[in-house]
């Protein structure tokens, strides 16, 4: 359909660690469109988060991290890329948000310092046409009386300011991409709505994709347009929004939609969950790697690897749920 | 920031009060009679009567603190049995070559302890870590004293770099003074760098694995501002503490150190006073300790509050 502003392929990325190598995120490939909000859901520990780390390269690559794969952004590689030139990727083209703004941001700098900081970084603006934008930034994420807030301290703020604080840093440049990791976890309810609704507004004001990692399904149904489920660092299906709730494929994708808590119904039906944990990645099973926890598994599927694959947009990783696949087009 | 500090002083008043009484009983600690004791075991009966009516002993207690304490603030510290000079002149004349070393010392030690801790924080776990982290743990180990003696053993006797003992004013000369105080400055900082370095290692450590540091990189901040402006601004307040307490500890008389290089400092002084139980010099220098204490701890306090504003937030 439309362009495709940043391109995943076959990315991998392990940890060295005390008991061996682990590879947290395992040959995940995907795309993002320009101007689109794409999901990325699982449970903790699936590797949402490495991947979208690896993506900014954030880990030691040197001692610690061992990214491969390609990471292409507008079509160049920046994997390929030296650290002295990724700086200049961060907080530009590709900026993150984090999930806990009170640890995210400096305690000891004004917050104002902290969007100008960015932009001297990036851009040639001279400190006070960096201030300017610093407040104009802080107006359009909607801080109430930004000009008085833009020199206090994050301590100050209430916890939906500093997301939006945090946001204004991460949109300071005009990024093409902006990487937001639960970006409205640590929030309470009604917090988290206005800065979903911040970050839909803004993606179709200013055209940035944005990718949007969370594990609550309902934040994903309202804004996003396509969905990735990962589990134990695999994509294990991947659709349009639509698609995935009208017709989930993946018995864990089934799971999670199951595992939503229902107004309607028996007041005493029990919740349903998803049996057992996620297993370690020191004890990654071979074959398919959800069979453990799969009602529907059976001897192939814990012997063989399922492939990722499907006709059009919806893709999905099982041997029992290719034939639905077809049946749904 | 001004009412922070005008609160940070106010609190020190009930600490100096302490202090005071403390200090004031120190000479009733001693068992018997202190008019007595001072005069030893062979005075007369009319010498010891006359010395207790002359130092107030027959008065109530509170009289006797009121009275000593007025003479604290009128700048009465008391006098010496044995040096026929003022109190002040003995204290300042005794202080001085301590303040000397302390400051020396503390430079030394804060020069070589806050980079290495850096680097140390920044390759934990590799080659130049565990080497800085080993000697740290040696010069913690080791008695200062035995450094000193090293010290002097290889600057002064065999490569006769320096002298081996002995203080010069700085009217004297201020190469000498130098010179004369470089090897236990360095045999005292080298002690307290250990300290203030694995501080600062922590403390750096901690800070760089902080979701703020991750924001930064991911803003594209260089390395070396986020080490330096980023991480090391956070990590202050403990290295501050250290630096602090390192202070207070060389300011009360590096006593050992003292000796060992024959520096006339307030640890000499405290040593020959208790030797020959020169009380009201006792009693002086432990009051001037305690008040240097104070003040170096108000110090820090305010530090405090110019290092990070969470700290005066809460008390404004």
């Amino acid at each position: 359909m439309s362009e495709k502003i940043l391109e995943v392929r076959n990315l991998t990325t392990s940890f060295r660690t005390e008991r061996g190598v682990m590879k947290a995120v395992d040959g995940v490939s995907f795309h993002t469109n320009k101007g689109e909000i794409l999901g990325i859901v699982g449970e903790s520990g699936c590797g949402k988060s490495v991947t979208s780390q690896s993506i900014m390269r954030l880990y030691d690559e040197k001692y610690l991290a061992r990214i491969t794969g390609e990471v292409l952004v507008e079509g160049n590689d920046i994997l390929k890329l030296s650290m002295k030139d990724m700086q200049g990727i961060r907080g530009n083209t590709i900026s993150m948000v984090f999930q806990d703004a009170l640890s995210s941001l400096n305690p000891v700098m004004k917050i104002g310092d902290q969007i100008i900081e960015t932009l001297r970084i990036h851009t040639s603006l001279n400190k006070k046409q960096a201030k300017e934008r610093a407040l104009e930034m802080l107006r359009l994420v909607g801080i109430p009386g930004y000009e008085e807030r833009i020199d206090q301290y994050p301590h100050e703020l209430s916890g939906g300011m500093r997301q939006r604080v945090m946001i204004a840093i991460a949109l300071s440049c005009n990024p093409k991409i902006l990487i937001a990791d639960e970006p409205t976890t640590a929030l309470d309810v009604t917090i988290q709505a206005q800065i979903m609704d911040l970050i839909v507004e803004l993606n179709q004001k200013i055209g940035m994709s944005v990718m949007l990692i969370t594990h609550d399904l309902a934040v994903v149904a309202e804004t996003c347009s396509r969905v990735i489920v990962m589990y134990l660092g695999q994509i294990v299906e991947e659709a349009d929004v639509e698609d995935i709730f009208s017709n989930p494929l993946h018995p864990y994708t089934r799971g999670m939609m199951d595992s939503i808590p229902q107004l309607e119904g028996e007041k005493r039906e029990r919740l349903h969950v998803i049996k057992g944990i996620v297993p370690l990645l020191s004890q990654i099973p071979t074959g398919c790697r959800f069979a453990p926890r799969c009602p529907y598994a059976d001897e192939s599927c814990r012997q063989n690897m399922p492939e990722l694959r499907g006709e059009g947009t919806h893709k999905v990783r099982c041997f029992k749920a290719e034939g639905n696949l077809t049946e749904a087009g | 920031m001004l009412k922070y500090i005008g609160k940070r002083i106010i609190a020190v008043i009930p600490v100096l009060f302490i202090v005071s009484l403390v200090v004031f009983f120190l000479i009733h600690l001693i068992p018997g009679d202190p008019a007595r004791v001072m005069l030893g075991d062979q005075a007369l009966e009319e010498d010891v009567i006359a010395l207790q009516q002359e130092m107030g002993l027959n008065d109530p207690i509170w009289l006797q603190y009121i009275k000593w304490i007025s003479d604290v603030f009128r700048g009465d510290w008391g006098e010496s049995l044995f040096i026929d000079e003022p109190m002040g002149t003995i204290l300042i004349e005794h202080l001085l070559p301590t303040l000397a070393l302390s400051f020396n010392a503390l430079i030394i030690a804060v020069v070589i302890a806050i980079p290495c801790g850096i680097y140390a924080a920044k390759n934990r776990g590799r080659i130049g870590d565990q080497v800085l982290m080993g000697a740290s743990m040696v010069g913690i180990s080791i008695p200062n004293f035995l450094i000193g003696l090293l010290l002097i053993l290889l600057f002064a006797v065999k490569l006769n770099w320096f002298p081996s003992s002995g203080y010069k004013t700085m009217d004297d000369s201020i190469g000498l003074h130098f010179k004369y105080l470089f090897l236990p400055s360095l045999a005292l900082g080298l002690m307290h760098a250990s300290l203030i370095t694995r501080m600062t290692r922590s403390s750096m450590l901690e800070v760089l694995g902080s979701d703020y540091i991750k924001m930064a990189r991911a803003k594209g901040v260089k390395e070396n501002v986020i080490l330096f402006r980023h991480a090391l601004k956070n990590a202050l307040l403990p290295i501050i503490t250290v630096i602090g307490q390192s202070l207070v500890s060389l300011l009360s008389g590096a006593l050992v150190t003292e000796s060992v290089f024959n520096i006339p400092g307030v640890g000499q002084l405290v040593v020959t006073s208790i030797n020959r139980r020169d009380y009201e010099v006792i009693q002086a220098v432990v009051l001037l300790i305690a008040l240097i204490n104070v003040v170096v701890m108000l110090l820090i306090d305010i530090l405090y509050g110019f290092a990070d504003t969470r700290v005066r937030m809460k008390t404004e």
